[in-house]
C-alpha cells in the first residue's frame, strides 16, 4: 500500500511540475514573439467613444512619437494619470497618445474623459477594446501600462503609474 | 538521547520567541531600512514626490497588518512543512508524530531567523539600500552574490536564492531533528528530508516562478 502511495505522489509531483514547467516555457514564448511584435507599432483595430473604427492608419504620424496607453477609468493611478497629462499638455504637444481600454463602455470612458479634461486634449484619442485585444496583442492587462515609440520603433513600455518626464525621454 | 533533548522544550515558549524576533527585524526594517528618503531614493526616477508622500502615508496606515498576520503565517508554513515531513516519514515506515515533526521544524527555523539578522544587519549598517534592487537581489551567502543579477530575468532570482547556506543548514537541522526521533543514519534521514520537504521546495520554486512569468509585463 505504502508503495503504491510512494508511486501516485511520484507521478503527481512530476505531473504538477511538468505542467508548471511547460506553462513557464510557453508563456516566455509567447512574451518574445509579443516583444518582436511590438518592436514596431503592432496592427489594431480598436474604436472611438463615437464607435468608429480606428486602426494603425488612423494614427496620424507614426514616425512622430506616440504613447499607447492601457487604462480603466476605475483606475486611481489611470485618473492620476489623466490628471498629469491636461497639467503637462504643453510638454505632450506634438506627441499622439492613444488611451485604450477594455473596461468599461463609451459612456463611462466619456464620462472619464471630461471629468479628468482629456476631452481638451486634441492629441489624446480614448478607444474602446471592445474585443479585449491590448492583451493579445501587448501582452500586457496591467493599468495603467505604455508603450512609447518615435519613428515607429518602440522606445520603453512602462508599466503602472509613472512621472510625464519618463514618457518624454 | 542527548539530541532529543533539544526538542524537550515547550512549542509556544519556542513560537513566542520566534514572533518577537521576526516583529523586531520587521520594525526594524520599517522604521530604520526604509524610511521617508529611501521611498524618495528608489521611487524619485518613477513618480512624483507628491505620490511617493502618499504611498508612504498608506503604507504607514496598514503596516500593523503585518506584525497581526505574522504569528499565523509562521504557523501556517510550519504547519505545512511538518505535514510534508510527516508524510514523508509516514511514507518511510517511520513512527514519529505530527507534534515532533513540528518541533523539529520549528527548531530549524533557527537557520532562516540567522539569514534575516543577517540581512538586517547587513543593510542597517554595511549598504544602506538606495533601491528596491537593493533589497530585492541581496540575500546573504547565496549564490546570487557571485552573479550579475541585472544580466539576469528577473524570474530567475527566487530561485537562485534558494540555493544558500542557509537553506543548508536548514536541511541539516531537520535531518538531525529526524536522527534524533528514529535510529536512522543520516544518509538515510536525508533521504527522507530530500523526497519530502526537498520535493515540496522544489514544487514550490517552480510555483512561484510560474506566478512572477504570468503575471509580468514583456520585457523590453
Amino acid at each position: 500500500m505504502r508503495k503504491v502511495l510512494k508511486v501516485i505522489i511520484s507521478i503527481v509531483a512530476i505531473f504538477l511540475v511538468g505542467y508548471l514547467v511547460y506553462q513557464i516555457v510557453h508563456k516566455l514564448n509567447i512574451k518574445k514573439q509579443i516583444a518582436e511584435s511590438t518592436a514596431t507599432i503592432p496592427q489594431f483595430s480598436f474604436s472611438t467613444i463615437q464607435h468608429q473604427p480606428f486602426t494603425k492608419k488612423n494614427i496620424s504620424d507614426t514616425l512622430g512619437k506616440v504613447i499607447i496607453q492601457l487604462f480603466s477609468p476605475d483606475c486611481e493611478h489611470c485618473q492620476f494619470m489623466a490628471q498629469s497629462f491636461v497639467k503637462n499638455k504643453e510638454k505632450l504637444k506634438g506627441i499622439e497618445i492613444l488611451m485604450v481600454t477594455p473596461f468599461g463602455d463609451s459612456s463611462s470612458v466619456m464620462k472619464f474623459s471630461h471629468e479628468y479634461g482629456l476631452d481638451s486634449l486634441s492629441n489624446v484619442q480614448l478607444l474602446l477594446d471592445t474585443h479585449a485585444d491590448f492583451f493579445k496583442i501587448f501582452g500586457s492587462s496591467l493599468v495603467p501600462s505604455f508603450y512609447v515609440y518615435k519613428n515607429n520603433k518602440i522606445v520603453k513600455s512602462i508599466k503602472g503609474e509613472t512621472k510625464i518626464e519618463n514618457l518624454l525621454n | 538521547m542527548i539530541a532529543r533533548n533539544f526538542y524537550s522544550f515547550k512549542s509556544w515558549q519556542l513560537f513566542i520567541v520566534y514572533t518577537f524576533l521576526y516583529m523586531c527585524i520587521t520594525w526594524l526594517t520599517n522604521n530604520v531600512i526604509l524610511t521617508d528618503s529611501y521611498y524618495y531614493s528608489a521611487l524619485d526616477n518613477q513618480i512624483s514626490n507628491e505620490r511617493i508622500s502618499a504611498f508612504i502615508e498608506m503604507n504607514r496606515k496598514f503596516q500593523w497588518l503585518a506584525y497581526l498576520i505574522m504569528p499565523f503565517l509562521l504557523l501556517l508554513k510550519w504547519g505545512l512543512i511538518s505535514g510534508v515531513i510527516y508524510s514523508g516519514l509516514l511514507l518511510s515506515n517511520q513512527k514519529i508524530s505530527f507534534k515532533s515533526c513540528f518541533k523539529i521544524t520549528m527548531l530549524a527555523e533557527l537557520s532562516l531567523i540567522v539569514a534575516a539578522l543577517i540581512k538586517l544587519i547587513y543593510f542597517l549598517f554595511i549598504h544602506h539600500p538606495e533601491t528596491t534592487q537593493d533589497i530585492q537581489f541581496f540575500y546573504p551567502l547565496s549564490l546570487t552574490q557571485l552573479l550579475n543579477l541585472k544580466e539576469l530575468p528577473s524570474y530567475l532570482i527566487y530561485p537562485l536564492q534558494q540555493f544558500n547556506l542557509f537553506e543548508i543548514g536548514y536541511w541539516v537541522l531537520i535531518v538531525f531533528g529526524i536522527q534524533s526521533y528514529i535510529k536512522k543514519s543520516f544518509l538515510q534521514a536525508l533521504k527522507i528530508v530530500a523526497s519530502s520537504y526537498g520535493v515540496a521546495l522544489g514544487i514550490w520554486v517552480v510555483f512561484v516562478v510560474f506566478i512572477q512569468v504570468q503575471f509580468t509585463l514583456t520585457i523590453l
